[in-house]
């Protein structure tokens, strides 16, 4: 339950954390027109082409204790094609070397692969339930990072929308208000039967979040802390993911967003290969 | 001053009852914000060192607390038709909003390792048709340590459903009644049962709340057959009563404004208030009726009379019962001191209420055309009631005084043998169906009580020292040696059971793993993976818990374990002992700290609060009472002499229940202060109608037949109405409060009968100096 509460918030996060693309804003524009809109942004791997993204997860647990992880992502996302991502953890030294392969056919559950550095083997993840687990400790799971999400599969979006001001560091931007509730058929698998976001007017940047629970208290708050500029594009350089429940949340921060210099091998995204690729080696790509 | 007050009450009578009336309605409107507080481990102070302990761990680690729903059968629930039940309870209590996570025997995670693979999966995503995945689905329940005997009993008759409700919902009573609707219709032919904390809580509140229904009408009826033995009146039966539910609604008020919850040893405060409030109404009836039937006399001056009177003895009788109910404030347990003085309060109002709204009403009435005395009233004032026992008293009082000593010295002598014990369970009694289920936890799920020990090592990443994780299996394996200890968990079972996993499944691997990186690795697949480490670890691995399932067993066993537990960790996790530090994996060392936390040090906390409580408000209430009554009478030796039925009283008490091997718990501990506020009352009222009796012409034959056949009758109708007043709590849902209320009727008959007996005895025999000063007009 817990983790598809995650999700929900992550829904939302992973459309911040796209790459977004500019467009015009259009005049009466209705709630499921704009959710189309935030839609075709896609999630982090909907980024076409190849990506290499250095990001950091600053996790504060509910009992206020923290944790600080890096990776270095690698993706690689062509149509026709299997979505690819490649994590390397690059902190805390303990888990340095650390790789997750995700393999998405179009359409598909993703197919897993871990390699331990320490055990010095790789072992296909067979996962035959939803995948709960959260991303390194954070309100993140692995799979949410690794695809695309649709928020209308489970959520329709109120015709009428309202807009409102919000801040985002020094700047404010115009937003549109959109209300988003579950479909009856989902009311079984979302936490979330009422969510809300906040979507900027011209690019469709989702900036700010809120996911409220099945006793109608706010569970979840996701904002946008820093917006910065990528190939032209408004994009955000650091999210928070709140839960106001239990005070646990997670600030990501995206160090580094570059194309790569060379094509990425194709060995890099090979199961076979990962126990061959090393760290220091993956850095320097 | 006396007679002043008097007349205004007579001459402005729907003034005192508007106002009365007024205050009711301020009162009342605050009865329904009264909470309940049922949670036994919240009884201690918030500064004492086991609950801050329990805090901090709750908002480390989460709740504290066990919820289950357990399904037993009697062969197995490899069933197709129970395992339907069961993933369909599983689902529908995910359904309800304040649930966060519901693990049962067929939602939970199977984790498979082989030489490529890793699996994790639904432990029944399908209910099985044919035998042989009845039986594939057997061995992956069975053949899995994180699910055998946890969801799944060893022998396979019983499954069990942990709900854990998400962090915030304060609220659970709401919670159980859901999951007790959904287990209700499920049950049979499997038997399902509800158990743990929140269970045992909410059958308490409901309880508490049950009992007040039934406990306050039984109450009124009561008191209404003892006014009418002693009146024979209708003005006799309501007067008095009325005062007692408006001080019983005005006590609930106070508490409803002031935001004090009723415990289960608070919430009988208003009926035991209407037992002890009922005598200040009978006493000035008493007189209106005898005032009444001196001739030629106005409705006024009855009334004035009357009041005059009474109000010195209703003040002084409800100040030293006062005083013995706020002796309980010595007590460092809240609800014996929230009941001790809410009752007190109450004690004020009825006596308030007495002096006010009794004459106010009966100005508005006629004065009696008849002598009301009820056929009890005059036998008990006869030659063959009270006038008979004066004479035979007179015959044996050294027979009296020496049988009396005896009776001490036996009951003094079992005193030790005095157990003190105090737990939900016990209060409830055998037969309870939460405390069934606890059973049903018991022997299937490795016991119904959960507490932890806390390991902090202060530094991040601490846990993931290979030599502290053997540590902790060492404290584990000792722990598991402990008699009413079933099974521990913490991160070590975790670290092992993946070490397996990532070993093809290899047994030989079950083992903590040298190497700090492949531990590190492991954890962050297992939080990958979905896996929560909840109490295990802290978020940064500085900390975590070692949870210990268990028996519940008796306070005294808690107690005794938690001393032993806290042995062994001297030994091996003293800070200043060489033996806690361990060489970590960069060669510094690392200091480990530990603390018990959790159930059984609250109880082994409680058992030294009720010990160190309950000497302490027996001498503050034998103390102050001794004060009270010397400056009343003006001697301290009259003082003395009133103590005396009381410590007879205190001594049958305890010893009777040594030797009927009753505990001295949180409700018991209660009964010597009330016994000694209360009893008190019936030794002043003999001693001062003596000594009264006594200075006209000092014939101490003519003193005691006067003081039996008068103030005998009154304290025989204020203990009948105590005893069988406290005598209701007997049909109360608590075991703790049927003895209770069975100790306290027994203490009522044993004071007044001590009062009848050696004070009369020691009175006649030794004709002490004080007898021979002006009496008061007490």
């Amino acid at each position: 339950m817990k983790a598809v509460a995650k999700f929900a918030v992550v829904v939302l996060g992973v459309a911040l954390l796209a790459g977004a693309w500019s467009s015009h804003a259009q005049q009466a524009l209705t709630g499921p027109q704009i959710l189309q809109k935030v839609e075709e942004k896609g999630g982090i791997g909907g980024t076409q082409g190849e990506l290499i993204s250095d990001v950091k997860f600053d996790i504060i647990g509910k009992d206020k204790k923290t944790a600080t992880n890096e990776f270095r992502f690698f993706s690689k996302r062509k149509q026709g094609e299997p979505d690819r991502l490649l994590v390397a953890f690059v902190k805390p030294d303990d888990v340095r070397g650390t790789l997750f392969l995700s393999i998405k056919p179009q359409g598909k559950d993703a197919d897993l692969w871990l390699y331990l550095p320490a055990l010095g083997a790789v072992k296909q993840l067979v996962n035959t339930q939803e995948r709960k687990g959260s991303f390194a400790g954070s309100n993140l799971s692995f799979e949410d990072l690794g695809s695309g999400f649709k928020y209308s599969e489970s959520y329709t979006a109120d015709e009428k929308v309202t807009e409102e001001k919000i801040k985002v560091g020094d700047k404010e931007y115009a937003t549109y208000v959109l209300t988003l509730r579950v479909k009856k058929e989902k009311e079984k698998t979302e936490d979330y039967p009422l969510r809300k976001m906040w979507v900027e007017k011209t690019e469709f940047v989702v900036l700010k979040g809120e996911g409220y629970n099945k006793t109608n208290k706010l569970e979840t708050v996701f904002e946008a802390l820093a917006l910065g500029k990528f190939e032209g594009d408004t994009v955000p350089e650091k999210v928070l993911i709140k839960n106001v429940l239990d005070n646990s949340q997670t600030t990501i921060s995206f160090l580094t967003r570059k194309r790569p210099a060379q094509p990425l091998p194709e060995n890099l995204f090979d199961p076979n290969n990962l126990k061959n690729l090393k760290i220091d080696d993956l850095l320097k790509l | 001053m006396k007679r002043i007050f008097a007349q205004k009450i007579i001459d402005h009578p729907w003034w005192v009852i508007g106002a009365i009336l007024l205050i009711t309605v301020f009162f009342a409107s605050a009865i329904p914000k009264i909470r309940f507080e049922q949670d036994f481990e919240a009884f201690l102070p918030q500064d004492d060192p086991a609950t801050i302990a329990l805090h901090r761990a709750e908002e480390r680690y989460g709740d504290q607390k066990l919820f289950m729903v357990a399904v037993e059968t009697d062969d197995t629930i490899f069933k197709p038709e129970t395992l339907k039940k069961l993933k369909e309870m599983e689902e529908l209590f995910e359904q309800i909003p304040e649930v966060d996570e519901v693990r049962g025997p067929t939602n939970s995670q199977v984790i498979y390792g082989t030489e490529t693979a890793i699996t994790v999966a639904e432990a029944l995503p399908e209910i099985p048709e044919t035998p042989e995945e009845l039986e594939e689905y057997k061995e992956r329940v069975l053949g899995d340590r994180l699910l055998r005997g946890f969801v799944v009993s060893e022998d396979g008759k019983a499954a069990g459903i942990l709900i854990r409700l998400k962090t915030g919902e304060e609220e659970t009573v709401g919670v159980v009644n859901s999951v007790l609707e959904i287990a209700e219709r499920y049950q049979g032919p499997e038997r399902i049962y509800v158990g743990g904390m929140p269970r045992l809580n909410q059958f308490i509140a409901e309880s508490m709340r049950k009992d007040l229904s039934v406990l306050f009408p039984v109450m009124i009826l009561v008191i209404v057959i003892v006014l009418y033995l002693s009146f024979d009146s209708l003005r006799g039966v309501v007067l008095p009563l009325l005062t007692v539910v408006l001080s019983a609604i005005w006590e609930m008020g106070t508490m409803g404004w002031l935001g004090v919850p009723f415990t289960p040893f608070s919430f009988v405060a208003p009926i035991v208030l209407m037992a002890v409030g009922t005598a200040y109404g009978i006493h000035i009836l008493n007189r209106y009726y005898e005032e009444a039937h001196k001739d030629g006399r106005s409705r006024r001056e009855v009334l004035v009379e009357t009041v005059t009177a009474m109000l010195s003895p209703t003040a002084m009788a409800a100040l030293t019962t006062v005083a013995g109910f706020f002796a309980l404030l010595s007590s460092t347990l809240w609800p014996q001191r929230d009941f001790g003085v809410y009752t007190g309060i109450g004690v004020i109002y009825a006596a308030l209420l007495a002096l006010t709204l009794i004459p106010a009403i009966l100005a508005l009435l006629p004065l009696p055309k008849r002598e009301r005395q009820s056929l009890f009233a005059r036998w008990l004032q006869g030659r063959a009631g009270l006038g008979g026992l004066a004479r035979l008293i007179e015959r044996t009082a050294i027979i009296i005084l020496i049988g009396a000593g005896a009776i001490a010295v036996v009951w003094a002598v079992g005193i030790p043998r005095l157990r003190i014990e105090t737990s939900a369970k016990d209060f409830l009694g055998k037969g309870h169906p939460v405390v069934e289920a606890l059973d049903v936890l018991e022997r299937h799920f490795g016991g119904s009580l959960q507490t932890g020990i806390e390991i902090d090592l202060g530094v991040r990443d601490g846990l993931k020292e290979p030599e502290v994780l053997k540590k902790i299996v060492a404290l584990q394996e000792f722990l598991e040696t402990l008699p009413a200890v079933r099974r521990t968990t913490s991160i070590t079972n975790l670290v092992r059971e993946l070490n397996q996993k990532f070993h093809a499944d290899d047994p030989n691997y079950y083992v903590i793993p040298d190497d700090r990186k492949l531990i590190s690795q492991l954890l962050l697949l297992f939080t990958f993976q979905g896996g929560s480490l909840g109490q295990m670890a802290l978020t940064d691995f500085s900390a975590g818990e070692v949870i210990v399932s268990m028996e519940w067993v008796s306070s005294t066993q808690m107690a005794k374990l938690v001393e032993e537990i806290q042995k062994y960790l001297d030994q091996h996790f003293a800070p200043t002992a060489t033996a806690s530090a361990v060489l970590t994996s960069d060669g510094s060392l690392l200091q480990i700290k530990t603390e018990q936390v959790g159930t059984m040090p609250i109880y082994a906390r409680l058992m030294q609060q009720i010990r160190t409580s309950q000497i302490w408000s027996l001498l503050t209430s034998v103390g102050s009472s001794w004060v009270i009554v010397s400056l009343l009478m003006g001697s301290l030796v009259a003082g003395a002499l009133c103590i005396v039925p009381l410590v007879l009283t205190i001594l049958t008490e305890f010893g009777l229940m040594a030797y009927l091997n009753l505990p001295l718990d949180m409700s018991t501990m209660m009964i010597g202060s009330i016994a000694i506020g209360i009893g008190i009352d019936y030794a002043i009222h003999f001693v001062e109608r003596y000594r009264l009796e006594f200075a006209r012409d000092r014939d101490a034959r003519r003193a005691l037949e006067q003081t039996f056949t008068h103030t005998g009758a009154g304290i025989s109708y204020n203990a009948l109405a105590l005893t069988l007043g406290f005598g209701v709590l007997w049909i109360s849902t608590f075991k703790g409060l049927n003895t209770f209320g069975s100790l306290v009727a027994l203490t009522m008959v044993v004071s007044a009968t001590s009062a009848f007996t050696v004070i009369p005895a020691i009175l006649l025999l030794w004709k002490p100096k004080f007898l021979m000063k002006h009496a008061h007009a007490y």
